[in-house]
């Protein structure tokens, strides 16, 4: 090891550590009410700690990619500059229980695989949902289950009440989302012939803003996601849920890559913890997600 | 009425009357109307929300998203234009290696779109995980930051455009200076420098004052791998408080001060390269005109003769 590289390391660290003194200095954004409640600290587990690879222990710090255009899960603080919500809560939790800082980078969600398997970050953690497809070429640690929401105007001016409502209409969603790919499965089944005209936008908010724009009649976005907007935007005046029922229950998993299994490993086992000393659900409940609770936190536990 | 009358000796002065101009007045006053109704449409609604705006107009990070904006522009530009130099260069020269690698490098960079290549070099890292070789070598994503993809996709893209803007330039002055240059016993790099640049300037730096404003509006498109400028911050700011169209204005506002501050530069920098020419009277089209007239530049004549 040189010395640059070794001082570049220090500069990491003295940067890391001035990253999270700022964290827990102005952690949480007054959106969501009591998000800005700390979450319990974690004291390091030596054991969780030697399940890390080599690589991050000497690095002392997890780089976790997002998209933070997408609160609860994620979003950025009043200081436009700490990422805040679900995710990094429970991300930060894992890093003190692994003994290892945590970094939070927001880029496009589209782009944000690509960067994984660039070596970007060593995860992401972007309420990303768990796919049979995706795992082909992932690794997920599933920690969250969310349905699907159709997000309508208030007061639901077309009357939609499922799926089959959507058929022939314009329906905006987020680009490269698993729900853009529900759409789509929709069209080749339940809209065949009457297909969603499917308008696909680079975050949730431009999907959610052509509903309010009435370009399309709704927004299809995560369950979490949508009950968290129709109760905060515009005084919960503005936007509602119309599906009635809980649609296409999906876990939401934090993403590896495939060769990361001693990574993966590790995070798992943090969470799992988490789960055991109530730390889980305190971060849910924080949020008001107890909706998506899990009893165990799996592997790769896709269902379609 | 307004007939001479018969007792007069002399004929009455002739009383001119301008010419009617109700069409102008009548023109002039609808589109004023409709302006007006336009301003006061937007003034009054409430769905853009300009309380929203004001309150974030000066927010810390929309201003640090302005001087990021500004930093890669510069940077890019300065790069780009020294680039732009070499390649313009070397696409002259008479080596005919160094011609095709230019012409090379046009083909690529002014045939794909910018917005695919700021994708491309942020994720670099797929195809190269580091860069240097051996002990030498670095981890290619802490080089290649979103702000040091953003600036590697600006440049390289810029000094293609910036090539041929410089070709034309020195294309631009007659093949005679050089000769002339060439008789006096001046050298090939002197000549250059003394007697072709200064003459091609003229022709380089109107093109170059468009290529930054349109260089400052590109660096929005780095948004998608969220490099921090000011279109990036202002996003970041509507996703999370659903404010999306109030903040699209406030980045509009932004630019807007950002162009029309360039379009000034570029005027004083077009009357200083004009010197010693017809064209270099100040009566050209000052820079409030040129701040209006978008792309076009002065008329052949370039005012008053």
């Amino acid at each position: 090891m040189t010395r640059t590289t070794r001082s570049r390391r220090l500069a990491w660290l003295a940067a890391a550590a001035a990253a999270s003194t700022l964290l827990t200095a102005c952690g949480g954004s007054s959106d969501a009410g009591d998000t800005s409640a700390p979450v319990a600290e974690q004291t390091m587990d030596q054991q969780l700690h030697d399940m890390l690879p080599a690589g991050i222990q000497s690095a002392g710090k997890l780089s976790i990619g997002t998209e933070a255009l997408y609160p609860p899960f994620e979003s950025f603080a009043e200081d436009n500059k700490t990422i805040v919500g679900l995710d990094p809560d429970i991300a930060h939790a894992v890093g003190q229980l692994l003994g290892v800082d945590v970094e939070f980078t927001h880029t496009a969600f589209d782009g944000l695989l690509t960067a994984l398997d660039g070596g970007r970050f060593d995860l992401v953690a972007a309420a990303v949902t768990d796919t049979k497809d995706r795992e082909k070429q992932y690794d997920f640690v599933d920690y969250f289950l969310t349905g699907q929401a159709i997000v309508v105007k208030k007061g639901n001016p077309e009357g939609i009440h499922g799926v089959t409502d959507l058929c022939g209409k314009p329906v905006a969603v987020l680009k490269a989302s698993t729900q853009e790919k529900l759409l789509g499965q929709f069209n080749d089944d339940e809209c065949s012939g009457n297909p969603i005209e499917i308008g696909s936008f680079q975050n949730d908010k431009d999907a959610l803003l052509q509903v309010q724009s009435g370009r399309d009649v709704a927004s299809f976005t995560q369950d979490a996601v949508g009950a968290y907007n129709s109760a905060t935007i515009g005084g919960g005046n503005q936007f509602e849920l119309a599906n009635t029922e809980a649609l296409l229950p999906t876990p939401v998993g934090m993403v590896f890559q495939k060769e990361d299994s001693q990574l993966r490993d590790a995070v798992q086992a943090a969470l799992e913890k988490l789960i055991a000393n109530g730390t889980y659900q305190e971060i849910l409940t924080k949020y008001q997600l107890t909706s998506g609770v899990v009893d165990s936190i799996t592997v790769n536990g896709a269902t379609a | 009425m307004t007939t001479q009358s018969p007792e007069r000796v002399r004929p009455a002065p002739i009383k001119a009357v301008p010419v009617r101009r109700t069409g102008q007045w009548i023109s002039a006053a609808l589109v004023v109307a409709v302006l007006a109704a336009l301003g006061w449409s937007i003034a009054t609604n409430e769905n853009l929300q300009w309380s929203v705006v004001g309150q974030y107009l000066f927010d810390s990070s929309i201003l640090k998203g302005a001087v990021t904006t500004v930093e890669l522009t510069v940077l890019s530009m300065l790069l780009g234009i020294l680039l732009g130099i070499v390649l313009a260069v070397m696409r002259l020269s008479a080596n005919p290696v160094l011609r095709t690698v230019s012409a090379g490098y046009l083909w690529f960079f002014r045939g794909t779109p910018v917005l695919v290549q700021i994708v491309l070099w942020f994720n670099l890292a797929l195809v190269f995980p580091r860069l240097g070789f051996g002990s030498l070598s670095v981890d290619t994503n802490s080089v290649i930051s979103a702000f040091g993809a953003a600036l590697l996709a600006l440049t390289l893209n810029e000094g293609a455009y910036m090539a041929e803007i410089v070709r034309g330039g020195i294309l631009s002055v007659d093949q005679g200076q050089t000769e002339a240059a060439h008789a006096l016993g001046l050298t090939g790099a002197r000549t250059m420098r003394r007697i072709v640049l200064p003459q091609a300037m003229r022709v380089i730096v109107p093109p170059t004052g468009n290529e930054v404003v349109t260089m400052l509006k590109t660096t929005s498109l780095l948004a998608v791998i969220g490099a921090e400028e000011l279109f990036t911050n202002a996003q970041k700011i509507g996703a999370r408080d659903f404010t999306v169209f109030p903040l699209l204005l406030v980045a509009c506002f932004w630019y807007l001060v950002l162009t029309s501050v360039l379009t000034l530069v570029q005027s004083k920098l077009e009357r200083r390269f004009a010197r010693g020419t017809s064209h270099g009277a100040p009566a050209g089209p000052g820079a409030l005109q040129r701040m209006f007239a978008g792309r076009m530049l002065r008329s052949p004549e370039g005012g008053a003769a």
